[in-house]
């Protein structure tokens, strides 16, 4: 179905279907003016706001670099079973043999060798280069996972707020300023040893995906918040928009309303939010296995690796494997998402300078 | 020591830093020498000191007379932080356990009956002395070891001013009878019970107010008189034991609160004790030396730093050895992460402590749950020792062990039951498994530390390619210490890992302890973690007990070490302890105590 424009419109309009990994079908009400790009001299062809943003995301480099990079991040992660089976060995496995006396590597530049291309750990010894793509993908997944409930829910959250108004909007502003104070790190620590205690099974082990869920269930309540504030705004000031009363005074429904008028208007801000949000995840995962609250041996997990190399920092024989690399990867995925929000958020926003 | 043997600081794991604090003599020209009449005591030197030689003797000394010897070179003043990262559990005097604990109440605060002071001569050799604290001797006895006179030192008072009494002493004794204290040591409770089943004997003057003890007399203010159960003749050790730390009633607000307003009888009082933070102690101006014969008091004040400061950081800072930390000593081990560091820093490794302590740690194995021996045999084969200890430290932090008798207990003989490489023997131990279908095997560990959960791992990956299904069952960390000792807890485990060192130097308080069945395994406070219970080992035990030539028992005690790993399995010996930590160029008089397996603060003094 088409929608109406204002009378402020002097650029096309037209219902299309917006592009891109992560924007579903829908149809996209235009309010700005824009500008369609000739293909041919001679010839105007127009072009819906999702196709611009595209184009312009596909010329701007670092944009592609980054999304190269988180491409390429996402293949190795997951092809991780596939890379284990070529490469020969575990990343649970500690080579205990390959370690000195004191548990540090036998041979230079950390026990890097034909066998373990990036050395292996000190005191166990991981084999580096497996524990970093392991790593890696437990901490992604939990990131990933975490940011698109989060959003999910700050996206309801925030439309309810805003398209309700009235005292729900005013309980909603101040449960989510409620939420905003509570203190995350001492709320982790003192929840997630006891909710593992009662997740336990009859044994007492609890299993990893049990602990993966209770930290994506945290960071998925402490991490919608910023999401409703903005998706709160947004709707409160499309709420009053020409096109969205003439609509309501055309008769549609609530239905309508919200998922044909007010949210594919939205989508803009959601989606750089949800950019921003996976590497926050990340780094805030890293955090809770620095006070050991994370990911538990032997699971290999991003944070424990970066903490480890952490403490091995003045071991010269470890650098720059063990010290460096975990933290130089996620320093890369951080921010390569960082730069591919950013870009993404200036293709999408046709008024921001280039 | 866990156990008369006071608990690896950090409670049952034992594994790791933890506690450790001095480590051997490095101060000028004192070295530590082994000596056969020494308690454990250890060269400083590069590399690990040698091994400690078997048995670790004292002398008696019953005319001591205060003030302690002065230390050559000495003087009053500063203040010595020690640094660490936990804090003393169980802080009640009667109910601590932890050898640091134990070490920091007799040496700082607390005074008990009798005591030990390390003579350390010239040349370095330390004489270990057990001599009266409180009282003027160790205790006389004319009926053969069944009743013990004391009689009190004059000018004994406590931080406020009164004077110490035999009441004082004998409700001090009395309040260790009570549950809610069981975590402590049990030796004074039993001697005077005659059965390891002290609570039927006496159930304390919490639950029966006014009362005191049956078997102690105080005819006077000045009179201890203790009648035994049973004959021991060991009974002047056991009442070095906080045990016997004097408590004035009226101050006693109960056994859970009285550790909060503790009053001092030492060199030093506390001042101020934010748990799990700092302590600091200050100087008791009611303490007189001339009564003392056991303490210095060199520094004006103690800090005790357990600010949750990372291990491999306060290493680091010891090696740095800024101006704040020149008046400061390392509590616990240097950990595997910092060992590099201090190795190729000369001047560093000139100012650590070290040497072997007296802790033997343990895989405990569930005697009750896991029957079959063969499988005990197979998970002592399957083992891997040498990654275990290379996730600590490797010669740093222990040496592979073989035996539950450490090589500082009188008597001790090496001998391997199931010889195996260091890393273990899984051929050995598959061959033993063969046809038995084993059910998982809880394995209950302290986890809240990267070197506990690396350790955990370890040990599950080593001994799962031997064919075991091992599921990791973290514990809370900060309740840990109080679990280990609750039989109910102790049960729900299969493999649980617990350290021991000897309480007083007597392998009645290794061997005597941790394999004793029957009445020994109590509901709280039970050290015999395997609650392994063998009629014939318990009749052994008993009649060792009672064994009056001394080395003919240290001779019995390691026959039945052996038969016990030989025959039942009850547990896997892992490594025997060491200790390796620094200390700031400012601390004098710092060296490794054989009685308590760490640091000893008895000589500290601080630099100007």
């Amino acid at each position: 179905m088409s929608e109406t424009t204002t009378s402020g419109d002097r650029g096309v309009k037209a219902t299309s279907d917006i592009v891109g990994e992560m924007m579903a079908s829908t149809e996209l009400s235009v309010n700005a003016p824009d500008v369609a790009e000739p293909v041919r001299a001679g010839a105007i062809v127009g072009r819906s706001p999702g196709q611009l943003a595209w184009m312009r995301l596909r010329r701007d480099r670092v944009a592609v670099a980054s999304a190269g990079v988180l491409g390429f991040t996402v293949l190795v992660v997951l092809a991780a079973p596939l890379i284990e089976w070529l490469y020969g060995d575990d990343p649970e496995r500690g080579h205990s043999e390959l370690l000195n006396s004191i548990g540090y590597p036998i041979g230079v530049a950390g026990g890097a060798s034909g066998d373990h291309w990036l050395g292996i750990t000190p005191q166990r010894g991981y084999d580096l280069f497996l524990q970093l793509i392991f790593g890696a993908r437990t901490s992604l997944g939990i990131a990933v996972t975490a940011s698109v409930l989060a959003v999910s829910l700050g996206v309801v959250v925030g439309v309810l707020a805003g398209y309700v108004g009235g005292w729900i909007d005013r309980m909603v502003v101040w449960f989510t300023d409620f939420m905003l104070a509570f203190p995350f790190f001492l709320f982790a620590i003192a929840l997630v040893p006891s909710l593992s205690s009662r997740l336990a099974d009859s044994f007492g082990e609890v299993a990893v995906w049990k602990r993966i869920a209770v930290i994506i269930a945290l960071f998925t309540v402490f991490g919608w918040m910023t999401t409703a504030r903005i998706v709160r705004g947004q709707v409160i000031s499309l709420r009053e928009r020409e096109y969205v009363e003439a609509a309501r005074a055309a008769g549609a429904g609530t239905a309508h309303m919200l998922f044909r008028q007010l949210l594919p208007n939205v989508w803009a801000p959601i989606l750089v939010v949800f950019s921003l949000s996976i590497p926050a995840n990340v780094t805030l995962e890293a955090a809770l296995s620095f006070l050991n609250i994370g990911i538990t041996e032997p699971t290999p997990d991003l944070g424990r690796l970066i903490l480890q190399g952490a403490s091995n920092v003045s071991n010269f024989g470890l650098i720059p494997w063990v010290v460096f690399v975990p933290a130089l990867s996620l320093f890369i995925l951080v921010l390569a998402f960082n730069l591919l929000g950013d870009a993404v958020r200036d293709a999408l926003d046709p008024k921001s300078s280039r | 020591m866990q156990g008369s043997a006071k608990r690896p600081p950090l409670g049952g794991e034992g594994e790791t830093q933890v506690r450790r604090k001095f480590g051997a003599v490095l101060v000028g020209s004192l070295t530590l020498a082994l000596a056969a009449t020494a308690c454990q005591s250890n060269t400083g030197g590069p590399g690990p000191g040698p091994t400690n030689v078997a048995g670790g003797s004292f002398i008696t000394v019953n005319d001591a007379k205060g003030p302690a010897p002065e230390v050559p070179g000495a003087v009053k003043g500063g203040t010595v932080t020690a640094i660490g990262s936990t804090d003393f559990d169980d802080r009640d005097p009667q109910a601590n356990y932890r050898g640091d604990g134990i070490l920091v109440y007799g040496q700082l605060i607390f005074r008990a009956l009798t005591g030990y002071y390390e003579d350390i001569a010239a040349d370095g050799k330390i004489t270990l002395k057990l001599m009266g604290d409180l009282a003027t001797s160790t205790g006389t006895t004319t009926d053969g070891c069944k009743t013990w006179s004391y009689t009190l030192r004059d000018g004994i008072k406590f931080q406020d001013g009164s004077a110490i009494t035999s009441k004082d002493i004998a409700y001090g004794v009395s309040r260790s009878f009570d549950g809610a204290l069981a975590t402590g040591p049990q030796y004074v409770q039993k001697y005077l019970a005659g059965s390891d089943d002290y609570a039927s004997f006496y159930k304390g003057p919490f639950a029966a107010p006014g009362t005191t003890s049956p078997g102690i007399e105080t005819p006077d203010d000045k009179t201890l008189i203790f009648k035994l159960g049973a004959a021991h003749c060991d009974f002047p050790m056991a009442v070095a034991l906080p045990t016997t730390i004097p408590v004035p009633k009226a101050k006693d607000t109960g056994p859970e609160t009285y550790q909060n307003a503790m009053v001092a009888s030492g060199p030093y009082q506390i001042e101020s004790w934010t748990h799990g933070e700092k302590m600091t102690l200050v100087r008791n101006t009611n303490w007189d030396p001339a009564s003392d014969p056991l303490r210095h008091s060199y520094p004006d004040k103690w800090v005790f730093d357990w600010s949750g400061t990372d291990p491999a950081i306060v290493s680091k800072r010891f090696v740095d050895d800024a101006p704040a930390d020149q008046a400061a000593i390392q509590w616990e081990n240097v950990p595997s992460e910092a060992l590099p560091d201090v190795l190729n820093n000369p001047a560093a490794k000139a100012r650590a402590v070290e040497g072997d302590t007296v802790f033997n740690i343990y895989l405990q194995i569930n005697t009750q749950r896991v029957t079959d021996v063969d499988v005990r045999r197979a998970l002592n084969y399957a083992y891997n020792k040498k990654a275990h200890l290379q996730v600590i430290g490797g010669e740093f932090a222990g040496k592979v062990s073989t035996t539950i008798t450490a090589p500082t207990v009188p008597g001790y003989k090496k001998y391997d039951a199931y010889p195996a490489p260091d890393t273990g023997d899984v051929d050995k131990a598959k061959a033993l498994l063969a046809g038995k279908t084993v059910p998982p095997l809880k394995y209950c560990f302290r986890p809240g530390t990267p070197v506990r959960e690396q350790v955990a791992a370890a040990t599950k990956e080593n001994l799962e390619r031997a064919g075991f299904q091992i599921v990791m069952t973290p514990t809370d960390a900060t309740t840990h210490n109080t679990l280990v000792g609750r039989k109910s807890f102790q049960m729900g485990c299969d493999l649980l890992t617990y350290g021991w060192g000897q309480d007083f130097p007597s392998n009645s308080t290794v061997v005597g302890v941790l394999m004793k069945g029957g009445a020994s395994i109590q509901a709280e406070g039970n050290v015999n973690v395997s609650l392994f219970d063998n009629a014939g080992v318990n009749a052994e035990i008993d009649r060792l007990a009672s064994e009056p030539d001394v080395a003919k028992a240290a001779e019995g005690y390691m026959a039945l070490d052996e038969k016990i790993m030989k025959e039942f399995a009850p547990l896997i010996p892992i490594y025997y302890d060491h200790s390796f930590s620094l200390a700031g160029s400012k601390i004098g008089g710092l060296y490794l105590s054989g009685t308590w397996g760490s640091p000893s603060l008895q000589n500290v003094w601080v630099k100007s």
